[in-house]
């Protein structure tokens, strides 16, 4: 249950209260996951006004504070036509204009369109108090235990990075069973992220090509079996969307050259 | 905590608790728009407003993030356009495009649906379709399908924008026929995925009209329905929106295991627990056998349910009832109830419920068998027709065909969850404002559990935010009835979006083998099918849903030749018990669980003989001036009487269907199916013939009231419950039809136990054809008067006329010289002036007919051969339901239904783990359709005359729900080969089918 509400001004007052000793005070993004939650007692710190939604770019890096609501990551030109599609399919019109970027990090799952596709950026996280930056792949399967700061104050991720995502699901804007999102840099640095399964996505593969995404999709997922697909049918079809991702991404690259 | 809030462009200074959410915030000020859909994650959008011009979930969000943001609900738009001498500017462009198009169905969602079309028409004025889609995506509408929505924010952006837009109702020229080849443009192109093309500002769905019909004035049009005005302001009509002077919140501790008993409970905590009034265990109440089933009596199924009993049956089945000053203290109360169980072993899977050995559920000595139920075998109902002789049928197939068919527990998920208010009044008599479908069973099945007289009972029916059958059940109205009781004080309880997937009700769950024997010809000689039914731990409609799952879905093809003379034709089926949640009534009610078999089969069939599969459908299907074949043998647990079908538009149905869907250039067109550039993805094209009742006969009954006024308007008083399908407008029509005046010259009302006649409610499609020949019984009575008191009129003038020869027509009564009374001047005349009266009728019908209405249904997919993964592109269906009362209505009646049915076809389903407990609980996991993902949907509605109906009309209300699923199951085997045989169609399913056939 929620004690005590707070809307500090600024991230210095957001952390001081976020680490009043002997309080449990939880940041609070769109409100839309943990305007709900009603174990324990704990107050809640909302960050709608210490300046955390404004969208950036530098040397090609699209910085997105985590502050910045779906719906305008949605309409700034920057993002990836990839990265729009996934947050159509991930979240209805009402939900994006109050959802946040940085919240629906914290608190989405496996299903998620939007962090399986980021995770395939290999975006990385700012923290606050400091400067300290980890990479989404390497928080995510900690993120349930501890956080490498006490606030999360910003998203990046290459814009120059092709993005293609494949999914399952029952209908088209149903939560996925199956995500497969590739990611290729200039370089040939080719990344898969998996979703539609689990507490969180997995990176698959993080190499210098393409070659092997399918045999790398197929032994990420060899045991992700759940209630609402087996882990044969995940491990074979992430296989072949993992090489349909690549002639899409290949098609789009002849598209461009 | 203090908070400031702007809402419609007032400032509200308020106190809140931290953690009150919005929502709540809204609803307790006032702002009844703002809908509750008993969701947590935000998922429904009925609780939408405006959050600095932009729709946000009022649920998800709490009060004090909206401090210093604008909030708006639609109580801030338009009013209604008559306010006394108060000039309005009337209803926004927006509400009144919702109105005009029918976009309301049960309006729960349209307060939402209204706000959203505004934030995106004052940034978008042109929006696409695909726009509009995307905004209406927050908004879940388990009513519309959507289609009708997203044309009123297209009509209202062209109204904006100062451009023309056409009538409604025109150009809908009664008396024609439309001519449909020239609308068969499509040329087989793959359409647009997710995202389509329409920009019309108007809808009239495709009609062709019964020939000699002659013109009639308000039945056949587009009226807009009698409720839109009030429901698309948001105004409080609906049973939560009623608030009560010191109301106590209910509610239910639910069990956490399938089969236990209850050794001991203890409430002692929980009644110490400040501003808790009651709490009420088994051990509180009387022990009254009932069924939950909203049905006539005498119930056509077994007692075995109490309000509270010393056993639970499935996870969510009641333990404890709790009133409380709060919802947060009641929900603090059920924490501290501590329950010592026994667990008994659990009953999962139905296949097993028979067993020797199995555990046995129903146990208790004051179980009451209805007909064949055996709760020593969990068996509640059995039933076994034989028409025919079946087993010398099978002896002249030539071939013989053989298959088991699974279709899935699915959820109604009507947006507003069940909710009731119960309070005694100042007669001490218990009123129950409730949304029910079954406001007078309500009222009978309750007194004995209540130990209460009927006449003690008051039953109000609200308006309904949806229903689809699991408003047919009297469900829980005894938790809120029984605290009352016990406190003295109102007491409201509203069921959680969890609540509705645990504790309540669903479409029963199937396994169904048919068999089928054919001669070279396609002539199909016996048919037989035994379906084993799970109705989950209460026996609520069981066998009246699996009856018609035979009834029905084996009624449609006799065979042809000498055996459609004498058809044979097997039904059996057991309806057993399981440590589930219970089945019950769903839109429907059995037949798409049959048809999802049979017309699978009639696929297998035809193509295993090589015959197009239109052609073999229609060789054997029924004809008119056929015989019914089930009508001989079964009626609901009642005598059966034989009954003749005499309007059938079923050939004329494919015919139409088949055109619109350019069915002759796709069907078995291998370069149709392919996609360009998208090796992988194939399309397919597949059909469904169904048929459904219409009503009961000689049983459902309907009665109606109607009276006039001094202005010359009537008041119509009807039990019959319009739960959202226009059933209030299609009844006013008929009678303003009748009467000779506008609908708008109609006061309906439905409906409360006091004061409207009986009815037995809405189910079985029974509403315009039962209630409706009421209503017109009454009108013609009421007619009559008019027309004698005119004839009376005209006396005192010095002229005589035979009251036969007047005329009713545009609120006047027109003698044959021209002459006329005005209908204001007769109701003064009648009411203050000479011999007084009052012109009044009541009137009452039942049928001993029910004339099924007919369909096509046609579905076209594309299939993503590497993952299995189903994209449903175009739904076309082409409905007989008669003579139809009001396009609008029922075209929204086939849209939706479609989208029901679609979600049971691909990706609705209840599913249980080995203890009991529900996979899905909200509607995230029970993903329903949303706006953006739709298919195109086409409505046609080819007419034919029902003279055993006033108006010629038949139903439309639950058909639309047979055929998509098997449609949608061919068009995948015409599309990759893959043949399921159980739904939903799951990418999973279809992958293994595909994979196999490969590895083959």
């Amino acid at each position: 249950m929620i004690g005590e509400y707070f809307r500090p001004k600024s991230i210095e007052e957001a952390l001081q209260l976020l680490t009043e000793t002997g309080k449990i005070r939880k940041p609070l993004g769109g409100g839309t996951s943990l305007s709900r939650q009603r174990d324990g007692d704990f107050d809640v710190v909302d960050l709608q006004t210490v300046g955390l939604d404004r969208i950036g770019e530098d040397h090609q890096n699209l910085i997105v504070g985590a502050m910045v609501r779906l719906d305008t990551l949605l309409a700034h030109p920057g993002a990836d036509s990839e990265i729009k599609h996934a947050i159509r399919i991930d979240a209805s019109e009402n939900t994006r204009n109050i959802a946040t970027v940085g919240g629906w990090l914290m608190s989405g799952d496996g299903r998620s369109l939007l962090t399986t596709t980021l995770l395939a950026l290999d975006a990385n996280l700012s923290w606050a108090p400091g400067t300290e930056k980890i990479r989404l792949g390497d928080w995510l399967p900690l993120r349930a235990q501890n956080q490498p700061g006490v606030l999360l104050t910003e998203i990046a991720w290459h814009t120059g990075t092709k993005l293609v995502f494949e999914y399952v699901a029952r209908s088209p804007k149903d939560r996925p069973i199956l995500i497969v999102a590739l990611a290729q840099w200039g370089s040939g640095r080719t990344r898969v992220a998996l979703g539609g399964f689990g507490s969180v996505p997995i990176v698959a593969m993080d190499g210098m090509s393409a070659d092997g995404v399918d045999i790398a999709s197929r032994d990420a997922y060899f045991e992700a079996e759940d209630q609402w697909a087996s882990a044969e049918y995940r491990r074979e079809v992430a296989a072949k969307l993992a090489l349909r991702c690549a002639v899409r991404l290949n098609a789009i690259k002849e598209s461009e050259a | 905590m203090k908070v400031i809030l702007n809402i419609n462009h007032q400032e509200y200074p308020l106190n809140v608790p931290a953690g009150e959410r919005l929502l709540e915030t809204l609803r307790r000020l006032g702002f009844f728009s703002v809908k509750y859909g008993g969701c947590e994650k935000g998922e429904c959008g009925a609780c939408a407003v405006l959050f600095d011009e932009k729709p946000v979930n009022s649920c998800t969000m709490l009060t004090a993030q909206a401090e210093g943001h604008m909030i708006q609900t639609v109580e801030s738009l338009g009013e209604h356009p008559k306010q006394g001498w108060k000039h309005t500017e009337g209803l926004h462009i927006i509400q009144q495009a919702f109105v005009d198009t029918g976009a309301i169905q049960c309006g729960y969602c349209t307060p939402a649906m209204v706000l959203v079309a505004k934030a995106l028409l004052d940034k978008t004025p042109s929006p696409s379709e695909e726009e509009v889609r995307d905004a209406l995506s927050g908004v879940l509408c388990r009513c519309t399908g959507y289609l009708k929505p997203v044309q009123a924010v297209m009509r209202a952006a062209a109204i904006i924008r100062g451009e023309h837009v056409p009538p409604i109702d025109e150009p809908f020229d009664i008396g024609d026929f439309l001519v449909f080849d020239a609308k068969s443009d499509d040329d087989g192109t793959p359409a647009e995925p997710r995202g389509g093309t329409m920009n019309e500002t108007k809808f009239f769905p495709w009609l062709k009209v019964v020939e000699g019909r002659s013109p009639m004035k308000t039945v056949g049009h587009a009226e807009p329905k009698v409720d839109a005005v009030k429901l698309v302001q948001g105004k409080p009509a609906f049973t939560a929106d009623f608030e009560r002077r010191g109301m106590l919140v209910a509610k239910v501790l639910h069990s956490p295991h399938a089969h236990a008993l209850i050794k001991q409970i203890d409430t002692s905590a929980a009644e110490a627990l400040p501003g808790v009034a009651a709490v009420l265990t088994w051990k509180d109440l009387p022990r009254v056998a009932y069924s939950t089933a909203g049905q006539s009596h005498p119930i056509p199924g077994p007692l075995d349910m109490f309000s509270l009993d010393k056993k639970v049956r499935f996870v969510g089945d009641r333990v404890a009832f709790v009133a409380a000053e709060t919802i947060e203290i009641a929900e603090a109360a059920l924490k501290l109830i501590h329950v010592d169980y026994e667990i008994l072993p659990a009953l999962i899977y139905p296949t097993q419920s028979m067993d020797e050995g199995a555990p046995i559920i129903h146990d208790e000595d004051e179980y009451v068998n209805f007909v064949d139920s055996d709760p020593s075998r969990n068996l509640a109902a059995e039933i076994r027709v034989d028409i025919g002789d079946v087993e010398q049928g099978f002896a002249e197939a030539d071939r013989i065909f053989e298959a088991e068919y699974i279709v899935p527990k699915v959820q109604q998920a009507h947006i507003e969850p069940h909710v009731v208010i119960t309070y005694w009044d100042e007669d001490d008599r218990l009123v129950i404002q409730t949304s029910t479908q079954v406001p007078f069973h309500v009222r009978r099945q309750l007194a004995p559990v209540l130990d209460l007289p009927v006449k003690r009972i008051r039953v109000i029916k609200p308006r309904i935010g949806g229903g689809f059958g699991g408003k047919q059940e009297v469900q829980i109205e005894d938790v809120a009835a029984h605290l009352t009781i016990a406190t003295g004080r109102p007491v409201i309880y509203e069921m959680t979006r969890e609540e509705e997937f645990i504790a309540s009700r669903a479409r029963h769950p199937m396994r169904i083998r048919l068999k089928t024997g054919v001669k070279h010809d396609g002539t199909i000689t016996a048919n037989e099918m035994y379906a084993l039914s799970d109705t989950g731990a209460y026996g609520c409609h069981a066998l009246t849903v699996a009856g018609n799952t035979g009834h029905k879905a084996m009624a449609l093809y006799v065979g042809d030749g000498a055996y459609r003379q004498q058809p044979n034709i097997r039904f059996y089926s057991d309806v057993v018990y399981t440590n589930t949640p219970p089945s019950g009534a769903f839109r429907g009610y059995g037949v798409p669980q049959g048809f999802w078999p049979v017309e699978r089969h009639m696929e297998t069939i035809s193509r295993a003989l090589d015959m197009d599969p239109i052609a073999f459908r229609l060789k054997n299907a029924l004809r008119p001036g056929e015989l019914h074949p089930f009508s001989t043998a079964w009626s609901e647990g009642r005598e059966p009487k034989p009954e003749i079908v005499y309007t059938m538009g079923l050939e004329e149905c494919v015919n139409q269907g088949r055109m619109a869907i350019a069915w002759d250039h796709k069907f078995g067109n291998p370069e149709w199916r392919k996609v360009p550039g998208s090796e992988h993805l194939r399309k397919g094209i597949g059909v469904a013939m169904v048929m459904q009742g219409t009503a009961i006969p000689y049983l459902d009954m309907g009665g109606a009231s109607i009276k006039m006024n001094d202005d010359g308007s009537f008041n119509l008083l009807v039990g019959a419950t319009d739960l959202g399908t226009g059933s209030d407008t299609v009844l006013g029509q008929m009678a303003a039809e009748t009467l000779g005046v506008p609908l708008e010259d109609i006061l309906v009302y439905s409906s409360d136990t006091d004061f409207t006649p009986f009815d037995k409610g809405a189910y079985a499609s029974s509403t315009t054809y039962i209630s409706g020949a009421a209503v017109c019984k009454a009108a013609d009575k009421v007619a009559e008067q008019v027309r004698e008191r005119a004839a009376l009129m005209f006396a005192e003038k010095d002229y005589q006329v035979d009251p036969d020869e007047i005329i009713l027509e545009d609120r006047k009564a027109i003698a044959p010289s021209g002459d006329a009374f005005s209908f204001e001047e007769i109701g003064l005349h009648a009411l203050h002036e000479t011999d007084q009266v009052q012109i009044m009728a009541v009137a009452s019908h039942v049928s001993p007919v029910a004339p099924p209405p007919f369909a096509a249904q046609f579905a076209e997919v594309t299939v993503d051969t590497v993952s299995g993964m189903v994209t449903v592109d175009k739904l076309v269906m082409a409905v007989d339901g008669g003579v139809i009362i009001n396009p609008i209505t029922a075209s929204g009646q086939v849209e939706g239904g479609m989208a029901q049915a679609l979600g049971y076809a691909v990706s609705e389903e209840m599913v249980y783990d080995e203890l009991g407990h529900a996979r899905e609980r909200d509607l995230v996991d029970y993903h329903i359709f949303r706006a953006d993902e739709m298919p195109e949907l086409t409505t046609i509605f080819v007419e034919t005359y029902e003279h055993s109906h006033p108006f010629g009309a038949k139903a439309v209300a639950e058909i639309p729900l047979d055929g998509v699923a098997p449609a949608v199951g061919n068009a995948i085997l015409d599309a990759c080969g893959v043949s399921l045989h159980e739904i939903p169609a799951l990418p999973e399913k279809i992958w293994k089918v595909l994979t196999t056939s490969n590895e083959k």
